[in-house]
């Protein structure tokens, strides 16, 4: 009979270890937690994958051996590891990503009259696209919305989210009935309200639906792309391994704009055409559209040192270059060498920036 | 074209799908729990087999490869119109019409499967449905070890099985019970049986499998396609909840799915028996015991693999759609 001798701690493989400046990270990938370490335990938690436990304690000061047996205790206690005998059992996993839809999600803007839904939808739907963002600037009432409803069943989407500006409570009241029984429909935020308050629906297949009103004027592009710790997105496997590939903001996605301009984000400058002119397909295919997928974090400067890379929600539309596509998210005030974050609004640094996309502050 | 029998709403057959959408290859899916297909004709000599689906005419025989995920033709799409004279004379003399109609259609039923599964495929629906004790017998002839099995039928029989192996589970010699009315759901999970536990148990019983308790370290869940292994480690013996059987979910601390490199000596022994079976693809259950054994447990040949895949990030539906 064998006997266990448990030389080995494996740290679970769904939980991912990413390095910083002064801390570094683990992702528990499975339950949805982040915790922090100083950065020096970084190498420590990359030895334990392949060297023993009496090997690591060897090449240590018996301070640190302490430390290092204070460590695993913490990481028994919250559950992100276990002794072992033979870690080689336990590859890690595989961090590529992919997906059978062309396009995972899109947004459109929309302002009355300026071009046809039906046939977005129904481009979107050849691509596979899943998911739709649809932001109105025009007023809205509930054909309306039962309209967008029905030519999103159409086209087999997995789901939407409608962001609408803020008519009156009947608007409220109608929108809740219709998303009793429209499961496609995910969330509906009406921005311009009096008020800021989440409904919560639950319904009959078990998903629940939000309503969501805001005093918040979300009509400008130009307030898109704050980076904020409490917006970080503490993901699962399909999300860190996107952003560890992809750009987590930008890949796959196809965005029309108020114009109706195909643009990877409506926030953007560039342009490639106008969707009735232009067919969605050619766009998603054309290489330098595709650019932008394939930038992520760690090709952009500051951030690829930052321990918050795979969960941050990045920003190409306003960098702090604009000249340099693989420059920092212009609202990002975080500073990875410090740990600290400041209000990037009033950062000298970024007055050029700023005037260039014309933010008013 | 791909042909794809599963059941509807099968969310891995689902990913399967849009994969195949995604690498544009033509499918068919027939969802057995559903009356959407319909025998149409089967022309010999042309070699044709014609199905209706959803409104639409095919020819299943022009598929040049197979997926048999579940479930698969049945009875249900073979409809036996009766005639209103039948139903008076013969089918009131215990049914023998009726019968007769059946074995007709089950024969011809087993014919188009048995032609169909001939071409490039995965899975088939004439081994799906395996014999648990066989394949234990099997297993441990090629050497793989596996519990102590007993079937029992009565309290002291048991007893001395206890007092002599120490605990042991019980668990069906086939399917799991799954079964739902308007009140309840009902199933039956895998459960510890000791001394403490069977004076509930009447006298006498049908027979019923027990088999030793395995201390676990973890268990495994192996997935097997066309030659390749692709495993996952469940952490489920540090739950109370989960320790016994797994698919007893503990949603707010989920147990820790991980991928798994099953040792070589396993494998090799692990691919013969689905040889034997006659098997291209499978899970098969495994678990680790405290001393680092590996006890084989049972193959599932129309397990869904989605379980595997998403939480070892392996892209398993993906694998299917390429090889289809």
């Amino acid at each position: 009979m064998m006997k266990m001798k448990n030389n080995y701690f494996l740290l679970y493989t769904d939980c991912v270890i990413v390095s910083g400046i002064k801390e570094c990270l683990i992702h528990d990938l499975t339950r949805k937690d982040i915790y922090k370490f100083p950065q020096g335990y970084y190498h420590i938690l990359q030895k334990l994958k392949k060297q023993k436990i009496s090997e690591i304690e060897s090449i240590l000061s018996s301070d640190d051996v302490s430390n290092f047996k204070l460590l695993l205790n913490f990481l028994v206690e919250n559950e992100l590891g276990e002794y072992v005998d033979d870690i080689s059992l336990f590859p890690e996993m595989s961090t590529e990503w992919d997906s059978p839809h062309q396009i995972t999600n899109a947004i459109i803007d929309y302002n009355e009259s300026s071009y046809d839904l039906n046939d977005i939808f129904c481009q979107l739907a050849q691509l596979n696209c899943q998911h739709i963002e649809f932001r109105s600037y025009s007023k809205t009432d509930c054909n309306f919305v039962s309209d967008i409803i029905s030519v999103a069943n159409k086209y087999y989407l997995n789901s939407i989210e409608l962001i609408l500006r803020y008519e009156d409570e009947n608007l409220i009241d109608e929108m809740l009935s219709i998303m009793e029984s429209n499961y496609i429909v995910e969330r509906i935020t009406f921005y311009n309200a009096p008020n800021n308050k989440v409904r919560k629906i639950k319904r009959h297949n078990e998903s629940i639906g939000y309503i969501v009103s805001t005093e918040q004027d979300v009509v400008s592009n130009k307030s898109c792309g704050i980076i904020n710790f409490k917006n970080f997105n503490v993901s699962g496997i399909k999300e860190y391994t996107e952003a560890k590939n992809y750009n987590s903001c930008l890949n796959r996605k196809v965005s029309i704009d108020i114009d109706g301009k195909i643009k990877n984000c409506p926030s953007m400058l560039k342009d490639y055409g106008h969707i009735n002119s232009v067919a969605l397909t050619e766009v998603v295919n054309n290489n330098e559209f595709q650019k932008l997928w394939f930038i992520n974090k760690d090709k952009i400067s500051v951030c690829k040192s930052c321990e918050y890379r795979y969960i941050c929600t990045d920003c190409r539309a306003f960098v702090e270059n604009p000249k340099d596509l693989y420059s920092k998210p212009l609202k990002c005030g975080y500073n990875p060498e410090t740990n600290e974050w400041e209000k990037w609004s009033t950062n000298p640094l970024k007055e050029r920036a700023k005037k260039y996309y014309e933010l008013v502050l | 074209m791909k042909l794809i029998f599963s059941i509807q709403g099968d969310y891995t057959t689902t990913i399967v799908c849009k994969w195949l959408r995604f690498y544009n290859k033509a499918f068919l899916r027939i969802n057995g729990d559903k009356n959407e297909a319909q025998f149409n004709e089967l022309n010999a000599p042309n070699n044709q087999i014609y199905f209706t689906v959803n409104g639409e005419k095919h020819d299943l025989n022009k598929s040049d490869a197979i997926w048999y995920r579940k479930s698969g033709l049945g009875l249900r799409h073979f409809k036996a119109n009766y005639m209103v004279n039948d139903k008076d004379i013969l089918l009131e003399e215990g049914y023998e019409l009726r019968n007769i109609v059946k074995a007709e259609n089950k024969t011809l039923l087993n014919f188009i499967h048995n032609k169909l599964e001939q071409k490039r495929s995965i899975g088939k629906k004439y081994n799906a449905d395996l014999n648990k004790l066989e394949v234990l017998d099997k297993a441990s002839k090629i050497g793989l070890s596996v519990p102590k099995t007993f079937i029992v039928t009565n309290k002291s029989q048991l007893q001395k099985i206890i007092n002599k192996e120490g605990e042991l589970i019980t668990k069906s010699i086939k399917d799991n019970l799954y079964h739902f009315n308007e009140k309840h759901g009902y199933y039956t999970y895998t459960e510890k049986v000791s001394l403490d536990n069977i004076n509930e148990f009447p006298e006498n019983f049908s027979p019923t499998l027990f088999q030793n308790l395995v201390e676990k370290r973890y268990e495994l869940r192996v997935f097997y396609l066309e030659g390749k292994f692709y495993s996952m480690c469940v952490f489920s013996q540090n739950d109370k909840q989960t320790e016994l059987d797994f698919r007893k979910y503990n949603n707010a601390k989920p147990n820790r799915n991980l991928s798994f490199k099953l040792p070589e000596t396993v494998e090799l022994k692990l691919k013969k028996l689905y040889e034997e079976l006659d098997l291209d693809t499978g899970s098969a259950d495994i678990m680790v015991d405290k001393n680092g054994n590996y006890i084989f447990l049972e193959i599932n040949p129309v397990g869904q693999f989605t379980m595997v895949s998403t939480p070892c990030n392996y892209y398993l539906e993906r694998e299917v759609a390429k090889i289809l």
